[in-house]
Parts: structure tokens; sequence; C-alpha cells
């Protein structure tokens, strides 16, 4: 083995945190726009109870955590352009 | 019967595993990349995923449901909190039993998918196949009917998704979001197609 306990043990803890973070921005990102709260305390009044916030439905749909998620890869990976995954083709220039 | 049919169109499309539950998104991801290995995956899935969430149900029905031993006169016994292990060594037997069937049968096939076929041991559709069975005390026919049309959405599923990936080579994609980043906006997509499919229940 080439890592001992304490090199296993950072390493999973840092994967922990990293896989948390991720589920908050996404989660966070949902509840805000979808419902205009955060862990349920209401930021934004909703239109139906008289505020100027219209509730986006779509956030509290799953389609909208892969959006979010493939938004977050773009945004790290502008940032990291190492990560950057090459195509299988390359375009020819037109 | 028609509640089972219903019970079919809605596994398969609204409560798409994949799709609405973010469920065996790993192997969703990572085995799309061609359109024959996604399609053995989707079927190694819906074999497994009809097999497990019958037998599962027999098991849970039978032997570890409260009271579900009173045909041996053990009617006081609750033996449902066994029920993650006894689900998850249903699962490993049969993707074991599959795997060697795979290997000496379809040997391409089983090359091909490699590391997860084994790795479908612990797919999240299937445990959670069982888990949704238990917890919405299908019966023995529906867990049948809600197992294949599991696994039936999961593979047309996978399989539409390596069809776009594949003809998506050739577009012109933005630099960063090149490669998982667009794959995840295309789940998106597909995910709100599926959505669509809520007027049909």
């Amino acid at each position: 083995m080439r890592n001992g306990v304490l090199a296993s043990a950072l390493d999973g803890i840092g994967n922990g945190l990293g896989y948390s973070l991720i589920l908050i921005i996404v989660g966070a990102t949902r509840e805000f726009f979808g419902k205009g709260s955060l862990l349920n305390i209401q930021i934004l009044i909703p239109v139906s109870q008289g505020g100027g916030f219209e509730p986006l439905h779509l956030m509290l749909l799953p389609p909208s955590a892969f959006f979010i998620i493939g938004g977050i890869i773009w945004f790290i990976r502008r940032k990291q352009p190492k990560q950057v995954e090459e195509p299988d083709f390359t375009l020819r220039p037109q | 019967m028609s509640g089972l049919f219903e019970l079919l169109l809605r596994s398969v499309f609204l409560d798409n595993l994949a799709l609405s539950f973010f469920l065996g998104m790993c192997t969703f991801l990572a085995v799309s990349k061609r359109v024959d290995t996604a399609l053995g995956v989707g079927l190694a899935m819906i074999v497994v995923q009809t097999v497990t969430v019958t037998v599962n149900n027999l098991i849970y029905t039978w032997l570890l449901a409260p009271g579900a031993l009173a045909w041996a006169g053990l009617g006081e016994v609750d033996l449902s909190f066994l029920r993650l292990i006894a689900f998850i060594g249903v699962i490993a037997a049969m993707v074991q039993v599959l795997e060697m069937t795979l290997e000496f049968h379809i040997p391409k096939l089983y090359r091909a998918l490699g590391i997860f076929l084994p790795l479908i041991t612990v797919n999240c559709a299937i445990l959670g196949g069982s888990l949704f069975m238990v917890e919405r005390s299908y019966s023995f026919v529906e867990s049948l009917v809600y197992g294949f049309g599991t696994g039936l959405g999961w593979a047309i599923a996978i399989v539409m998704f390596a069809a776009i990936r594949e003809r998506l080579k050739y577009a012109d994609i933005p630099h960063g979001l090149q490669g998982l980043g667009v794959n995840f906006i295309i789940v998106g997509i597909m995910s709100l197609g599926f959505m669509a499919f809520a007027g049909m229940g």
C-alpha cells in the first residue's frame, strides 16, 4: 500500500467535504430560486403572498440539479483549464 | 390490469430512476460513451432489476416483514431491520451469476462492460428499486412489473443518452464544457423531457 492510514483518512474527509460542498451549493440554489427561502427562512416574498418574487418551479424539479452541476463543472474548468477533457475528434476549421 | 399497466408506464417514464431520482448516475455517465455498451449494461440492468426486486419482494413478504414469520409459528418476530443486508446479498449473488453467464456466453460484452458489471452490485438504482418496493408495499405481481419497468426505463435512458453522446462528438462545444459538463446539461434536458410524461399517468 502506498498510502497510510492518515493519508487515507484525510483523503476520505476531503472527498466527503467536497461532496457536501457541491450538495450545499446545489441545494441552496434550488431552494432559493424555487421557493425564495434558505433553510426554510423566507427571504424573497412570492407573488402569491403579495411580494414581487415569482418562484421558478423548474428549480424544484429534478432537471435543475443537472443544469446546476453542469454549470458548476463549467465554472470550475474555466478556472482550472487543466481539468478540461480533450475532445475525441477535433473539428476542421471552417 | 389497467393498474399494472399504469404502474409500468409510471416506472418507465415519470418515475425514471436515472432521470427523476438520480439513481445509478455513476454507471449512467461512465458507460454511455458508445451505444452498444450502453445497450449491454441496459440489458444487464433490466435482468438484474427484474429478478432482484421480485426475489426481494418474496424475501421481505415471507421472512422479514413484521409478522411475516407467522407461517413458522413466530408471528411476533420482526426482522425488517435485516432488509438492507438481505437485499444487498441477493443483489450481489444475482450480479455474480450474471457475470459468470456473460463471461461464458458473450465474452465480448463482458470485456466491454469491464469494471461496471461488478459495479452493478452497488448500483444505487438496483437497491433503490428494492427499497421503493418496500416503501410503497407492492404486491408480488406489482413488484415484478415495477422491477421490469424501472430496469427498462433506466436502459432506455442510457441508450438514448449514449446515442446523443455519439452524435455530440461532431459538435462544437465550448471548451470548458467539453466532456462531463455538457453530459450533465444533456441529462438535464433529457430529464426535462421525461418530466413531460407527467400528464400521461
